[in-house]
């Protein structure tokens, strides 16, 4: 007769805990809806990678936006009917008189899922990075996908915590979707529930995965409790719960009363960015911004140059093609002392990154620090202010003063010969 | 070699003490019940919504009960469940089984929620379980594509895995042809030998094929805790066929307690339990199981 280590006390190794992992892993990838949902993911992130025009920056961003707003969805229906699994296969029965504590149960079984829902966003990731690869980016401009990959990931890991919880607790799949009824909304541009609530940003990422991690420590705690009799729940469920509750709760209370970036909100240089009238003959608006790197870059450092600020949005078309026509732009006139500077209005700190690494950009990208990424995002951003326009792109050409010589707007900043001739003409007026 | 005896070589007791359920509609699933079970297969016996599947719950930790206690081998199920999980297999009436794994992934996976850590000692116990319920042909098979028989086989694996010093299958036999009732029975009978087996079931020929003791349960009470011999002692004596002509069975049928009926051209001959029958072309017969079940569930309407 064997003997060992049957419905021992002692707590299961993590080898034990990982093989629970992948059977709920494979519970699902067997499935065909997973099937199905993984093939359509990668047709559509193939469809996102080949369109022309668009470089691995681009792609990498707009991988990233479809993983976070269309997978999230995806996710939060996933999760749902994973909370109710067990209702729904009848396993309860079986799965509830084995030895194994709830607390390990729901884990792996989160784990599982979360899993499966992840790889639809790497399939998502892998469609577009193989047509990037076909359409010639190269390895190093592929280096951005990795970064996006994270900020929906991290979203996914919220979104799936969230209707997991509601599912797993209130045993209703309906409970569940209703995370996918805010993120509909969030996404159809309520500002006053974007404030608030928008996980996408990648300054963001932390609040809302302690969120996400506080609420499943919630399920663990409340889940079939009277399954336990008089055993007590594992002390680090209180531990870590408590911990990302007060995380999540510190930081929400700042993100609600001052948006989603609070130290740049409460800074005053950013009303003195937004309160600047730029017109034609005028000085450029100043600024102190951060870069792609993270640096803060200011108008001085382009003393004595002609000047070009570009301001865009990452979810214009137009955008993408100014970007593009800058690069050419400053290759052509760099050496003769022309500085472009891209100006980038989106809420999320890593767009200017994604965009000047996989694009490749040869001048400065740097990020619009106010912008609050609703519709009305113009009117939400310093610098868009400080140019009145409300139209994007939008381009202003300066003297080596940086006085306003040439104010460009919509597709002819970068379709057709204006640009390049605002530039030329001021080259010949200042050569040097 | 693999050994499905029970991992502990003393037996096990369950004491049951004036155990009540009362779910929260109002229906009563037990009612005061009492009951000491200590070896062997213990048949639980009874109509559908007699309270067996409630006591089966309760027993298997899934359900609290409203007032009473329940000792297995001294763990209270309100609140030692863990330790009880531990020493128990449990084969529900109604389950359900993960349709995309195959059979051995199935009992891999619930070996993994025994906590059996060693990967060698889960492969030998799945292979040893799989061959004893002869599913090794089918193990690589999607456990959705199986008949009931094979589901229900790999249930009573599933719940063999921790070697369990009590085992509790709920009417493992509903549903099933008669090959694979057959088959079942004879493994809970191969099984019984260093656990003690708790079956709930509706079926006499369950309860004749392999139960040691026998309790009938009535609307949430025990009619009659005992052995088989006991059982049968209960309605020996009680039991007569009478001759009949057909359009006499109305009549006979509101007089006596009828536990079966054969037809003979136009003759029928009537099985009853009845403390006395004065009839002419009556005969006292040797009772069964059938007639001392019928006889112990009698209302009070047959004295």
């Amino acid at each position: 007769m064997t003997s060992g280590s049957i419905g021992s006390a002692q707590a299961p190794t993590y080898r034990l805990l990982i093989k629970m992992c992948s059977y709920e892993f494979r519970l699902g990838c067997r499935s065909a809806a997973w099937r199905l949902i993984t093939a359509l993911c990668f047709v559509y992130g193939c469809s996102i990678g080949h369109v022309d025009g668009r470089g691995a920056g681009a792609v990498a961003y707009a991988a990233g936006e479809a993983g976070q707003q269309i997978l999230s969805l995806v996710a939060i229906c996933w999760m749902s009917m994973l909370g109710i699994r067990e209702m729904t296969l009848r396993t309860r029965t079986i799965v509830f008189v084995k030895p194994q504590p709830c607390e390990q149960i729901v884990v792996v079984r989160f784990v599982g899922g979360l899993l499966q829902a992840l790889s639809f966003l790497v399939a998502l990731f892998l469609g577009s990075v193989l047509m990037r690869l076909i359409g010639g980016s190269s390895i190093s401009m592929l280096a951005v996908f990795p970064l996006q990959l994270f900020r929906a990931g991290a979203v996914l890991f919220f979104a799936s915590a969230a209707s997991f919880t509601l599912a797993i607790l209130s045993e209703s799949v309906i409970a569940g979707m209703l995370i996918g009824l805010y993120i509909v909304l969030t996404v159809a541009g309520k500002s006053w529930l974007a404030k608030f609530y928008d996980p996408s940003p990648i300054q963001n990422v932390g609040t809302y995965c302690a969120f996400g991690v506080a609420l499943l420590c919630l399920t663990l705690r409340l889940f079939a409790r009277k399954r336990r009799g008089s055993a007590k729940p594992s002390p680090w469920i209180a531990t870590v719960g408590l911990a990302a509750l007060l995380t999540t709760g510190f930081q929400l209370f700042y993100m609600i009363r001052d948006g989603h970036d609070p130290h740049t909100h409460s800074n005053p240089a950013l009303d003195l960015m937004a309160s600047q009238d730029t017109n034609m003959g005028g000085t450029a608006a100043g600024f102190l911004l951060p870069d792609q790197n993270g640096n803060p870059i200011g108008v001085t450092r382009f003393a004595g140059k002609v000047q070009i600020y570009a301001l865009w949005a990452p979810g214009d078309p137009d955008s993408g093609l100014l970007l593009a026509h800058l690069k050419s732009i400053q290759s052509k006139y760099g050496d003769r002392g022309v500085q472009v500077v891209a100006i980038c209005l989106s809420a999320d700190n890593s767009t200017a990154r994604t965009y000047a690494l996989g694009e490749d950009l040869n001048y400065p990208v740097v990020t619009d620090w106010g912008t609050i990424d609703v519709p009305e995002k113009l009117a939400a951003s310093p610098m868009a202010s400080a140019y009145r326009t409300t139209n994007l792109p939008f381009v202003a050409v300066t003297d080596r003063r940086r006085r306003v010589v040439d104010l460009e707007r919509g597709s002819t900043c970068y379709d057709g010969p204006a640009l390049d001739r605002a530039v030329e003409t001021q080259l010949q007026r200042e050569p040097r | 070699m693999i050994c499905f005896a029970s991992s502990q070589e003393t037996q096990l007791k369950v004491e049951i003490n004036n155990l009540t359920k009362e779910y929260e509609n109002g229906v009563v699933g037990l009612k005061d019940m009492s009951l000491t079970i200590t070896d062997g297969i213990f048949a639980l016996l009874g109509p559908n919504g007699a309270g067996k599947s409630t006591l089966m719950s309760i027993l298997s930790t899934l359900l609290e009960p409203s007032s009473g206690t329940a000792l297995i081998d001294g763990f209270d199920v309100r609140k030692q469940k863990h330790e009880i999980r531990r020493i128990l297999g449990y084969l529900p009436q109604d389950f359900g089984l993960y349709p995309v794994l195959s059979a051995y992934e199935t009992l891999d996976y619930m070996a993994l929620l025994c906590n059996i850590q060693d990967p060698k000692e889960r492969l030998d116990r799945i292979n040893g379980l799989l061959e004893r319920m002869n599913l090794t042909a089918v193990r690589d098979r999607a456990v959705g594509g199986f008949s009931g028989g094979m589901r229900q086989r790999v249930g009573l694996a599933q719940a063999l895995l921790n070697s369990p010093k009590l085992l509790i299958v709920d009417e493992p036999t509903a549903g099933l042809d008669p090959e694979e009732r057959i088959r079942v029975r004879s493994l809970l009978a191969e099984l019984a030998g260093e656990r003690v087996i708790l079956l709930s079931t509706h079926l006499i020929e369950d309860v004749q094929a392999v139960a040691d003791r026998v309790g009938i349960l009535h609307k949430g009470q025990l009619r009659y805790v005992g052995d088989i011999e006991g059982m049968l002692n209960a309605v020996r004596g009680k039991v007569w066929e009478i001759d009949a002509r057909a359009d006499e069975l109305p009549t006979l049928r509101g007089q006596y307690l009828e536990t079966g009926l054969i037809r003979e051209g136009s003759r029928l001959r009537i099985r009853v339990a009845a403390e006395k029958v004065d009839r002419p072309g009556t005969r006292p017969v040797e009772p069964n199981l059938e007639d001392a079940y019928i006889w112990l569930m009698r209302e009070e309407r047959h004295p």
